[in-house]
């Protein structure tokens, strides 16, 4: 054996060693031992070549690394709940096999999360609802303060009919239009509010909640 | 209507820079030709959206930024197999340390460029202390020095960073989580081999950190939101029976006197039911009250940062004042004398 395939077969045996017992990067192990028995078990480097080629043991290597980390990720967001952002991981593992080069590997996953970005931008619409919570408390303070009679009309009344008529129209000529260049059919999704993902950034109560979708609804002229 | 310039410069500034780059390689073929037409299109498209949201929203939905991605690999790809120089050991040797030299060059001069070039510097000594190529992978591999290049003594120092700059803007919930994931990069750099953690794996217990943190973060500000509001309503109702009410532009109105007048009564009158109603809401949706918001962490933290628009003696008198702050009532006497001092005493008497 000459000693520049020595030399190989020493380098893809430190390769594999690298993941030898880690248990994130179990398929990574699997592919760079494979690598190395290739090189190893060839009588030179161009039977390695012939072994790389046939068997697209450096392709199958690039896709071990992925699913290692993608299974990773969909574990953390299967854990959070965060259902929207796990679809990525999910859709890779699930096609990732089919990639059969290293560009269709590139062009699969990048569709993917270009995909999924959008659902997570369309899904992020549901905090439309938080970041009202100013405007619905005003509205309520309005609604409800108790002022001298000579003011009640101004109060309670135009002021937040004046701020529900300036959100209704809002939201139809800004909020929908805007939300709709990104989903055409897209409207506001009130079970969403529920979801983990969006309710633990909402720091009140559950009855507080209820009580604002009412406002929301209003406020917005959905 | 176009998207003006220099947003237009923004949004595609590292597109432009990518393209270029690949020209000035003299890249060609399918691959380029389509990186070109995309990148044209994404030139025109900010001629005819209407404006930037638009723009950058078309540019997402459909698929611009994505399928410039690929184009663009698609073309580096066809470069690397093109043989460019061909594939022998001493070729790819030499390639190998050519690009980790022109690396060092970019990093010259920007931020911790005094981490991030002796790692690389490292494996360029090995590079070409005379061993072959496949002995200076395996190197590379032992020692950990492709690992260096990960950054990890970058994020160390960044990390550091990001606890001083929380630490100095009172964000005691910033802290807590920066440190957290300090602390988890330290426990992982220690059992790490070369003592260098798999920065993939640290970013994503780095990530779900600051999920975690997210919800306590938003509780924080959304309570100092609602105390912000309480002391406003009480600090305007006490002014507004000041001698400088009709003077404050809180009340001061451009169609005259009578306006203003309007404005300083509307704010006597209703804003002690308005302060109740916005006290409701603190207590339903945080079970605090008013008399809870002078030792609770978030007013602490925020007076300490200097974020009080109030002078100690200015809260006092809120406090006071609170007992009066009902619907139909008004401030005792001397609580808007003292107020109308302190408002001299700070702004001057005009």
């Amino acid at each position: 054996m000459d000693q520049r395939h020595k030399e190989y077969i020493e380098y893809y045996k430190s390769r594999m060693l690298k993941y030898k017992d880690n248990s994130i990067y179990k398929n990574s192990y699997e592919s760079e031992k494979a690598l190395y028995e290739a090189m190893a078990n060839a009588s030179d480097l161009e039977e390695f070549g012939t072994r790389l080629q046939e068997g697209k043991l450096h392709i199958k290597n690039a896709l071990a690394l992925v699913k290692d980390q993608e299974t990773e990720r969909a574990k953390m967001f299967r854990e959070e709940k965060e259902f929207i952002r796990l679809q990525s991981p999910e859709r890779i593992l699930d096609v990732i096999d089919t990639a059969d080069s290293e560009s269709s590997l590139i062009t699969m996953v990048n569709e993917i999360e270009a995909e999924v970005s959008k659902n997570i931008s369309i899904d992020l619409f549901t905090c439309d609802f938080y970041y009202d919570f100013m405007m619905l408390e005003n509205i309520e303070v309005y609604q409800n303060a108790e002022v001298p009679d000579e003011w009640k009309k101004e109060i309670n009344c135009e002021n937040p009919e004046r701020m529900i008529e300036e959100g209704v129209k809002d939201w139809r000529e800004q909020v929908l239009p805007n939300a709709r260049l990104w989903d055409p059919n897209w409207n506001f999704n009130f079970e969403l509010i529920w979801e983990e993902r969006h309710r633990r950034l909402i720091p009140v109560p559950d009855d507080v909640i209820k009580k604002r979708i009412g406002q929301f609804k209003k406020y917005r002229g959905i | 209507m176009a998207v003006d310039k220099n947003t237009t410069d923004l949004i595609l500034g590292t597109y432009r820079n990518m393209f270029k780059e690949l020209q000035e390689k003299n890249a060609s073929g399918e691959s380029f030709d389509k990186l070109k037409k995309i990148l044209d299109e994404m030139e025109n498209m900010a001629l005819t959206s209407k404006d930037v949201m638009e723009y950058t929203t078309k540019l997402t939905t459909q698929n611009y930024f994505v399928d410039f991605s690929n184009a663009y690999s698609a073309v580096l790809i066809e470069m690397s197999k093109s043989g460019s120089g061909g594939s022998s050991d001493d070729i790819l040797l030499k390639q190998t340390l050519s690009a980790y030299e022109n690396a060092i060059q970019q990093l010259e001069g920007k931020p911790y460029s005094d981490l991030l070039i002796p790692p690389i510097k490292n494996i360029v000594e090995l590079g070409k202390s005379g061993i072959s190529y496949p002995v200076f992978l395996r190197i590379c591999e032992e020692k950990g020095l492709n690992k260096a290049l990960e950054g990890n003594y970058v994020t160390r120092e960044v990390k550091l960073s990001e606890i001083e700059f929380a630490e100095k803007m009172f964000l005691p919930v910033e802290v807590k989580m920066h440190k957290e994931i300090l602390s988890v990069f330290d426990e992982m750099s220690s059992k790490a081999q070369f003592g260098i953690p798999d920065m993939f794996e640290f970013g994503l217990k780095r990530q779900h950190i600051e999920w975690k943190y997210a919800p306590e973060i938003e509780k924080w500000k959304m309570i100092i939101r609602h105390w912000e509001k309480l002391l406003e309503y009480m600090n305007d109702w006490i002014d507004s029976f000041c001698e400088f009410a009709p003077r404050d532009t809180r009340w001061t109105d451009m169609r005259g006197i009578f306006y203003t007048k309007r404005n300083i009564k509307r704010t006597q009158d209703c804003n002690p039911g308005v302060f109740k109603q916005r006290e409701r809401i603190f207590q339903e949706c945080f079970g605090l009250g008013w008399e809870n918001i002078f030792s609770h962490d978030t007013f602490l933290t925020e007076v300490k940062a200097g974020r009080v628009p109030h002078s100690e003696e200015s809260l006092k008198i809120l406090q006071e004042g609170y007992q009066y702050c009902k619907p139909f009532s008004k401030p005792e006497e001397n609580i808007i004398k003292r107020a109308e001092a302190e408002y001299y005493r700070r702004y001057g008497k005009k």
